[in-house]
């Protein structure tokens, strides 16, 4: 059979299968890296939900395949052969079943080895969303030919593609999304969950085990009975769906915090651990800045999800984006020094801040950051730092944390305590 | 020179006398009945089956090569008979068949598409290489054997249906129309490989090409609504009209004795 399956895998629409799903994927993994830098389930999950494209074509490459032999005209010759029917269908549902498993996890696995490669986050349930993306590529091979040998007319690929992109598209938000294998990929901190990837593993064995059955079926009583595990797929699916909206919850151990041995204390989650020694020199740099302020923090955490926190002595920094230190530690100081003038309130992001207000911020992040105001900082944010750093280093302090309180109360114009 | 093909089954005693053997055979197509009540019993040799358009020869081979089921009647292939239980791998194993439509995968080339079909035929996989290379070769293809399908003639898919079906080296040859769309040359070439196939095959040739049955067969089979009109040899044949050699209807001795038994059944009733 190697020699027959080598023929399909080079004549049959599983070459080019192969190379769409490769190319593809890879593209649209590379456009989307946003998604999941850092992070091997980042790249898995974005990965399954690149088959909202990938999906359909495979499904459309199946159905092709499938009617080809009737298409060709070459059912009568082939049925007075020796090789029984399921036998004569294996080799070219393996090819197309091997293309487009190839074509998704080589392209998926090359990602996944650069995240692990630079020591990325490899948490977060990653090979349960492979095997679902790998899973459902198949599942999509196995119906598109029992879909193709029952309709082997010509606009039957175009047709279910399209028919199959809409369906994907318009499950992929509410509650339908948590069956969903294209649905949205997983945000930092958050993992696919269990009961989800159950019910969703269920709903794609059944399509599966339904298609090749049907595909390799060689009666129209075997053909009906592929209906039985389609039925239990979905039902099991179903009844194995959790309440609620979303497919994914928090990763706890994505959000555990790193920390460095030394003093003062710095210290990332777990999946940014590997940016910590880019933050550490910025971070205490800052935190020395800090040490002027009475009462001010004596140590940088990175926090997902929130900005706020209760206890003064921790300086907050944000769930970090990669990006953000494509600009150097004097970014990171900058950064760290602006969430200083959040430190209580949701005041800024209630209301549109006042050009005081603004102004303010920039003058607090860039008194910490012991740098400029930003660039794109008003102009009277600049005037007010250089008359902050005429004061002696004391009255600075004592300002700083003046106008820091006054930004909690947001008060309208907090440049007034500079005067 | 003609060579034999020499294999060991030719060594071996046959366990039938006919590899086709059919008693008031009935195969219906669709719901008309287009064999009614024939009897057949060829052995090795090559065979014409001959009769107008809708005479049922078409319907004769499919069911003789195990497409359709016989609707009544007997029927053994190869020593098999053919009843609903029957074991056709056995008989599909050794049977070669070119359908009239003769469908390919345009993208295979001619090699990979034999070979397919060698495999399809359960022929080992050690010998399926050279098992098809011999075919490619006895059809004349050997040049083209890595063209795309996709790129070959009218003919030259003829002949690559002809490889197909041999490429088992069958002990059952059906081929209906084998010749359509061949030219002069291949036709003549063409005749020559039947000649070479039924030293030790049963071959059946379905056409409506007089001159190919003149050429290559040793007895003819002659169809008209299902039945059987006349079956024998070609000089039987012609004998059957004896006017057949001086007669004006027709360009040959053999188109005219074969019109003559048409017309000749056709007033007797015998075949409607």
């Amino acid at each position: 059979m190697t020699r027959v399956l080598f023929t399909e895998l080079r004549r049959s629409a599983a070459g080019p299968l192969l190379l769409l799903a490769l190319v593809l994927n890879t593209a649209l993994l590379e456009y989307r890296s946003g998604h999941w830098q850092g992070m091997a389930a980042g790249v898995t999950s974005t990965a399954k939900s690149n088959l909202v494209l990938l999906l359909p074509l495979t499904l459309g490459a199946a159905v092709w395949h499938g009617g080809r032999e009737r298409r060709a005209g070459l059912e009568e010759l082939v049925s007075t052969t020796a090789r029984p029917l399921r036998a004569q269908r294996l080799p070219g549902a393996l090819a197309l079943l091997t293309a487009a498993v190839v074509g998704v996890s080589a392209s998926t696995a090359a990602y996944v080895g650069r995240v692990l490669a630079d020591s990325g986050y490899t948490g977060g349930r990653w090979p349960l969303s492979a095997a679902l993306l790998v899973l459902a590529v198949a599942a999509a091979v196995a119906v598109g030919l029992a879909v193709g040998r029952a309709f082997p007319v010509p606009f039957a690929a175009p047709l279910i593609t399209v028919a199959g992109t809409l369906l994907l598209l318009m499950t992929a938000y509410g509650p339908a999304a948590r069956l969903n294998p294209g649905a949205d990929p997983a945000q930092a901190f958050t993992q696919l969950r269990l009961d989800v990837a159950g019910a969703q593993a269920a709903l794609l064995t059944g399509l599966l085990v339904a298609g090749l059955t049907a595909a390799l079926a060689s009666s129209s009583r075997s053909r009906a009975l592929a209906l039985a595990p389609a039925a239990a797929g979905i039902a099991a699916g179903v009844a194995l769906l959790p309440g609620g909206t979303s497919p994914y919850e928090p990763d706890p151990a994505a959000a555990a915090p790193v920390c460095t041995p030394g003093e003062p204390t710095v210290c990332m989650t777990t999946l940014h651990r590997s940016l910590l020694p880019q933050v550490v020199e910025p971070a205490r740099a800052t935190l020395r800045r800090a040490a002027l302020v009475p009462g001010g923090p004596t140590s940088v955490v990175e926090q997902p999800f929130s900005s706020i926190t209760q206890d003064p002595r921790v300086m907050v920094l944000p769930e970090l984006q990669r990006f953000e230190l494509d600009g150097g530690p004097d970014q990171v100081r900058y950064l760290l020094g602006a969430w200083q003038a959040y430190r209580w309130s949701g005041c800024a992001t209630d209301h549109s801040p006042t050009p005081e207000q603004q102004a303010s911020t920039d003058v607090v992040a860039a008194w910490f950051a012991q740098s400029a105001p930003d660039e794109r900082a008003p102009a009277a944010a600049s005037v007010a730092l250089s008359r902050l750093n005429d004061m002696p280093e004391a009255e600075q302090a004592q300002r700083i944390t003046r106008m820091r309180d006054a930004l909690a109360r947001c008060a309208p114009d907090p440049l007034t305590v500079l005067q | 020179m003609r060579t034999r093909t020499i294999r060991p089954t030719t060594f071996e005693p046959t366990a039938f006398a006919f590899a086709v053997r059919a008693e008031s055979l009935v195969v219906n197509a669709g719901r008309r009945r287009a064999v009614d009540g024939l009897d057949l019993a060829l052995g090795t040799g090559v065979h014409g089956l001959l009769g107008p358009n809708g005479a049922g020869k078409t319907t004769l081979m499919r069911a003789l090569s195990t497409v359709s089921r016989p609707g009544g009647g007997a029927l053994e292939l190869l020593g098999v008979p053919m009843s609903p239980d029957a074991d056709l791998a056995v008989v599909r194993r050794r049977l070669g068949y070119l359908p009239q439509h003769f469908g390919f995968h345009p993208r295979f080339t001619v090699r990979e598409l034999v070979e397919y079909f060698a495999w399809l035929k359960e022929v080992p996989s050690q010998r399926i290489g050279p098992a098809a290379q011999r075919a490619i070769e006895r059809v004349g293809l050997a040049d083209r054997a890595g063209d795309k399908m996709k790129t070959l003639s009218g003919g030259m898919v003829r002949r690559v249906g002809m490889a197909q079906a041999i490429v088992n080296d069958p002990d059952l040859l059906l081929l209906d129309e084998p010749t359509t769309g061949l030219d002069p040359e291949q036709r003549v070439s063409f005749r020559e490989l039947l000649r070479d196939l039924g030293s030790d095959a049963c071959v059946l040739v379905s056409t409506h090409l007089v001159e190919d049955v003149a050429a290559s067969c040793e007895d003819v089979v002659l169809m008209e609504s299902g039945r059987s009109v006349f079956a024998g040899s070609l000089d039987g044949l012609l004998a059957a009209d004896p006017g057949a050699s001086s007669g004006t209807v027709g360009d040959s001795a053999v188109e005219r004795a074969y019109t003559a038994l048409l017309r000749s059944a056709r007033a007797t009733g015998e075949g409607a």
